[in-house]
Parts: C-alpha cells; structure tokens; sequence
C-alpha cells in the first residue's frame, strides 16, 4: 500500500509539533552493542541555499548529512536510504523507506530564514505504524545551522534511548601546535565531531587538564604564573579569568562538583599529593585524604555524594573511592597493571579510566564497584578518558612515541566506532553537558 | 494493520485523502490543521545563542613571587641546573646531589638569588599523575638544597607534569632526558649582580 503525504511545510511543522508530546521511550532494548541496531532512514531533502548556513551548500542536504553522522557515530543504529532526494515541495512516500529496511524515519525539513533565524522542523517516524513519533521546531542563527541538526540527532537519540543525547555538545581541550618539544599550546573549544575548533585563551605560560563547569560556562585548568602552579578559573564568555586562592604548592587535576558549588583537586606539597575540596564562593578548603604518596585524579559521582581518585597508596597506582567528605575510602580496581585516571559516568553506572600495562596506556570502563573490567582502546598512550553526556561515549587523547601530534579521538562505550577527531590536534578532552 | 497516514495525522478527521490525493480536500484539511494547531502549538523557541567565546583581554599577572631576571641570573651560574630520575621515582642520584652541591655553594654566596625548582616527567605515565611526580622531584630537589642551608623562602617548587618535554626521541633514550629536575634562577637585582 502506498501512503502519501503531502510535505506542505507549514502544514506538515505545525501537525508535528501538535503530536510532538506523546511519551514514552520506544525500543529501549537497544542498549548493549550492536547486536540490534535500529535501522533508521534520514530522508535526503532540498532546500536550496541560504546565506550563512551550510557554506553555500544546499542547506536541507547538509544539515541531514550531519544527523547521518551524528546517528552513524554511535554503535545503536543502522543507517539505511532510499537512494532517492527529495524535492523540498514533494511528497514524501514512506513505502520505498520501508522497502530499504528503515524501521524509522527522520526528516528535517529547511523552512527558511525567519526574522534572521533559520527554522528547521525536525521529524520522526515509524515507518511501519506510519506513525508521526514526534516533531520539534528548531530556530537558530544562520552561522549555527549545525546545531539545528545536532539537536534533532539528539531527539532522535533520546526518543529511541531514553538518554540525552550527546550531539549538541562542546569539547574544552589543550590544542597543541609544532614539534614535541617547545609544542605550542592554547585552551580550545570544539562541537563534539571536530568542527569549529576555536581557542578561547592563549596567553598562559601553561594550560593544563581544563574542564568545563557543569552549565558549560567557565573552564577552571592548571597553568603556571610567577614561577608557581596555579588553579585558573575562566569566563569562557567574557573571558575574564582569576586565579583562585589555594595552600602553598601544585594544585592538579581540578573538577567541578555537578552542583557546580565546588571543586575537587589535588595539591602536592612537600612531595605528598592529597586531594582536597573547594568551596568556590566561600574559599573554605576541606581536605579529603592524608594518605601517603599520591592521591589525585578526583572525580564526582553524578549526584555528587561520592568521589572516585587515583591513589599509590598500597603501590602503583589504583582507582579508590569515597564518600564527598572524605569518609569510606576503599579501593575498587585490582589485577594485572596499574590503573589511574577515573571519570565517572555523568549517567551512573559506569567508571572509564586508564589502564597502564606493559604494552603501554589504554582506556578501560568498568562497573561502580569495580566489576566487569574491560579494556576499550588500543593506546599506546591513552589517556584523559571524558564521557559523553549520554554516558554511552567517550572522547580521549593519543599520543605516540616519537615526535608524533597528540591525538583527540572518540569510542563508543562498548569499544566500537573508535574515531579520531581529524581536525584538531590536542590533549585532555572534557566532554560538556547537553548545551541548553 | 496499517493505517492511513493522513488519518493518522489528521486525528480525526474523516476525509481518507490518501486514496483521493484531492488537492481541495488537502487544503480544506490543512486550513482546519492550521487554524487548530495555531491554537494548540507549544510555542517554539529560538536556541540561546550559543556562548561566544572571547579571547582572554591581557592581562598582567604580576602578584607572583619571582619577577623576571632568570636569564640574568642564569647568565651568572655556568654549572648544570638540571638533576635525572630514574623511572617513577623521585630520589636523587649520586650525580644530582652532586649538581645540587655545587648549585648550593654558589647559592650561599648569591643570597639575592631565587630558584623555581621544577619537576618534570616522561610521557609514559598518566596525566595527572606525572604532575604529582613532577612536584615529588622539585621536593626532592628542595629537601637537598635545604639541607644544604639554603634558606626555604628562596626556594620554589611547581611541576610541569608531561607538558614540557626535553626530548621527543622514543623509549628509554628520550624518556631518560625528560624525567628531570630543573633550578631556574630568577630575581637578581641590579645591584649586586656582579658574580
């Protein structure tokens, strides 16, 4: 049977967005791998050119080619096509997505410039119910037509997963330039797949491990002023920064609580690194462990009870865990190696790390309590392991022996669809939150 | 058990158009479809703009400990500044407490003279990790030259971590040079530069 369906812009928007609230999440089964990948269509429409978007290219085609490699990224859906463009005053026929295996189908459609804006409609449906699952409306300024596809990528992912999706995203990292040795380096800012790679800060004689505050907002990063190791905290927007008041010494690895109140660092002092907390606004300083040798690399549980650090405390490196005070600290990662560099997953469950071997360092993702273990990179040097806000992927830095560039890459959280991020080279990724 | 898709999005409405494809039904249906939904459509909004990001005004940060005379003062000192660790460890060998002896002889006749110790590692460790060794060498460094009656306000530690290597050649012949400690001397004051 074919069924048609006249795609009158305005008429076709304002259906979708009435039908747009119906609930729940559909085929949540689709959490392990890629044994059942959803087949998903994402039909190729025109548009024509718009000023500013796309760089001149046909804005319909460009923006579905991004939510093709948005959804195609991860390791949960299978793209199919119809072969076929579609003219942006046609009908659209389900049947020949049907036909090509398409258990769903997205549409984005380009309505045009409105008072400045680009206005996209981003639809989903099902294929065999044709029925319309859920349209949204998108406005965004012309130069970031990207978002508009990013964020119907990402309503695609949360409709199919139940999960924010990770698409419409930043990625704060150290951009490095020119040989191993004397390698320049600035504080950068990047959408999630590599584009619009932008330095945000220049002038430090160091920047180190930067990550984002919980709202995206500001960076706090390790540089080094007047012969001292010091803790930054940055307005990424006014670009104002300070220097924030801590004990003597080197103050490492500093992250923001997910309240995004205080921050949890380590300070070596004396030769003994321990980690301690900062309330930011009042500057009360706590600290959380005494142990001797290092303790750093702290990290928050996602709501913001629990810590988990990297100590030498019984050896080589490990990965520990306490409560956000300081209390029950045990450790949760034995066997072969060493283990350092945790990231908890901003969606629980799960904590990433870096596994350092014999054959070098590699990213591992492992359960809260330490259990199922696994590796997921190939390293030789893998490190700076930062989830995704879906906590279903990771971005990490490569670097290799040698006077090589440092890599920044991707990798599914079950270990497929390793990628680099071509555009840029860099270090210490930090993934952000679902940007509003 | 499909249904009609123009029913379906229609909700209702009784015209089956999808067999017709009649344009005037279509428009009758999409004037209804407009006017309801005008009524009933979630207002959309425009995504915020997203953050621009400015590059930093210039600042000038100059509430550290150690104005800027290093490449005098180093211009003074001819001996190494430089001590070697072996792999993950921070205690001095019978070589660098030699560099650091002959370093403190000449630092007690030069009391104007400061010294930023800085630590630094091979890049075959972990990140944040390396910073924490990086601190445990210039301690290290610190510990001995104290010892040595230098005076603990003159001397400074950080940590570079991995950041700023010293060779980039592979395996142990690059990552001998980079596991380091440096003694850069800073605020010599015109006065008594002389040697």
């Amino acid at each position: 049977m074919m069924v048609m369906m006249r795609a009158w812009p305005a008429l076709l928007l304002l259906l979708g967005a009435e039908a747009a609230s119906a609930g729940e999440v559909l085929h949540v089964d689709i959490t392990e791998g890629s044994a059942s990948r959803l087949p998903v269509a994402v039909a190729e429409m025109t548009s024509g050119t718009f000023p500013g978007v796309a760089e001149g290219r046909d804005a319909g085609l460009a923006l579905s080619g991004v939510i093709r490699a948005d959804l195609s990224g991860t390791d949960l859906y299978r793209l199919v096509t119809a072969e076929r463009i579609i003219g942006a005053d046609e009908h659209i026929i389900l049947a020949p997505f049907r036909k090509a295996g398409a258990q769903n189908l997205v549409i984005g459609q380009v309505q045009g410039m409105r008072d400045g804006l680009l206005d996209y409609v981003c639809s989903f449906y099902d294929v065999y119910s044709e029925r319309l699952e859920f349209s949204r409306r998108i406005r965004v300024m012309p130069e970031q037509w990207r978002r508009a596809a990013h964020k119907c990528a990402d309503m695609v992912f949360t409709r199919t997963t139940g999960d924010p999706g990770h698409f419409d995203t930043h990625i704060l990292y150290v951009a490095e330039t020119g040989p191993k040795v004397g390698r320049g380096r600035s504080l950068a800012v990047m959408d999630y797949d590599g584009a619009d790679p932008t330095p945000v800060a220049q002038s430090e004689e160091l920047f180190a491990m930067p990550r984002f505050s919980p709202d995206g907002r500001q960076a706090i990063y390790m540089s080094h002023v007047g012969s001292q190791s010091r803790l930054i905290l940055r307005d990424l927007g006014s670009g104002q920064s300070r220097l924030l008041s801590l004990p003597p010494g080197v103050p490492v690895a500093p992250r923001f609580s997910p309240d995004g109140r205080s921050l949890a660092f380590s300070l070596g002092q004396g030769g003994e690194t321990d980690i301690y907390r900062l309330d930011i606004a009042t500057g009360a300083i706590l600290r959380l462990t005494d142990s001797a040798g290092v303790d750093t690399s702290p990290c928050w549980s996602p709501d913001g009870s629990r810590i988990v650090f990297e100590s030498t405390r019984s050896g080589r490196q490990q990965i520990y865990m306490m409560a956000a005070d300081g209390s029950d600290q045990r450790r949760i990662s034995f066997g072969e190696g060493a283990s350092a560099s945790p990231a908890w997953s901003p969606r629980g469950g799960y904590i990433a790390f870096t596994h350092i071997g014999a054959d070098g360092l590699r990213i591992g993702v492992m359960k809260e309590d330490g259990s199922r273990s696994r590796l997921v990179s190939n390293g030789p040097l893998d490190d700076s392991p930062s989830w995704a806000p879906s906590g279903r992927a990771l971005s990490f830095e490569r670097g290799h022996p040698g006077d090589g560039p440092s890599e920044i890459w991707m990798i599914n959280r079950e270990g497929t669809g390793a990628r680099r991020i071509a555009s840029v080279d860099g270090v210490a990724p930090d993934w952000s939150g679902v940007r509003p | 058990m499909k249904r009609p898709f123009a029913r379906q999005l229609s909700r209702g409405t009784r015209v089956r158009s999808h067999s017709s494809r009649d344009r005037a039904g279509w428009a009758v249906i999409g004037l209804l479809l407009v006017l309801l939904l005008a009524a009933c459509q979630r207002p959309t909004q425009a995504l915020p703009p997203s953050p621009v990001f400015r590059m930093e005004a210039e600042e000038n940060r100059s509430e550290g400990m150690f104005p800027l005379a290093s490449v005098r003062a180093r211009a003074f000192y001819s001996g190494p500044a430089t001590v070697y660790f072996e792999h993950d460890r921070s205690d001095l060998s019978e070589e660098g407490r030699a560099v650091l002896d002959r370093l403190a002889a000449w630092l007690l006749d030069h009391p104007e003279v400061h010294v930023s110790l800085q630590g630094h590692a091979d890049e075959s460790g972990t990140r944040a990790y390396c910073f924490a060794l990086g601190e445990q060498r210039a301690a290290a460094m610190r510990f001995y030259l104290s010892a040595k009656g230098i005076a603990g306000t003159r001397l400074s530690v950080t940590s570079f971590g991995k950041e700023r290597l010293a060779s980039a050649a592979p395996g142990e012949a690059g990552a001998r040079l980079n596991r380091r400690g440096e003694a850069v001397l800073t605020d010599i004051t015109e006065g008594n530069a002389n040697p």
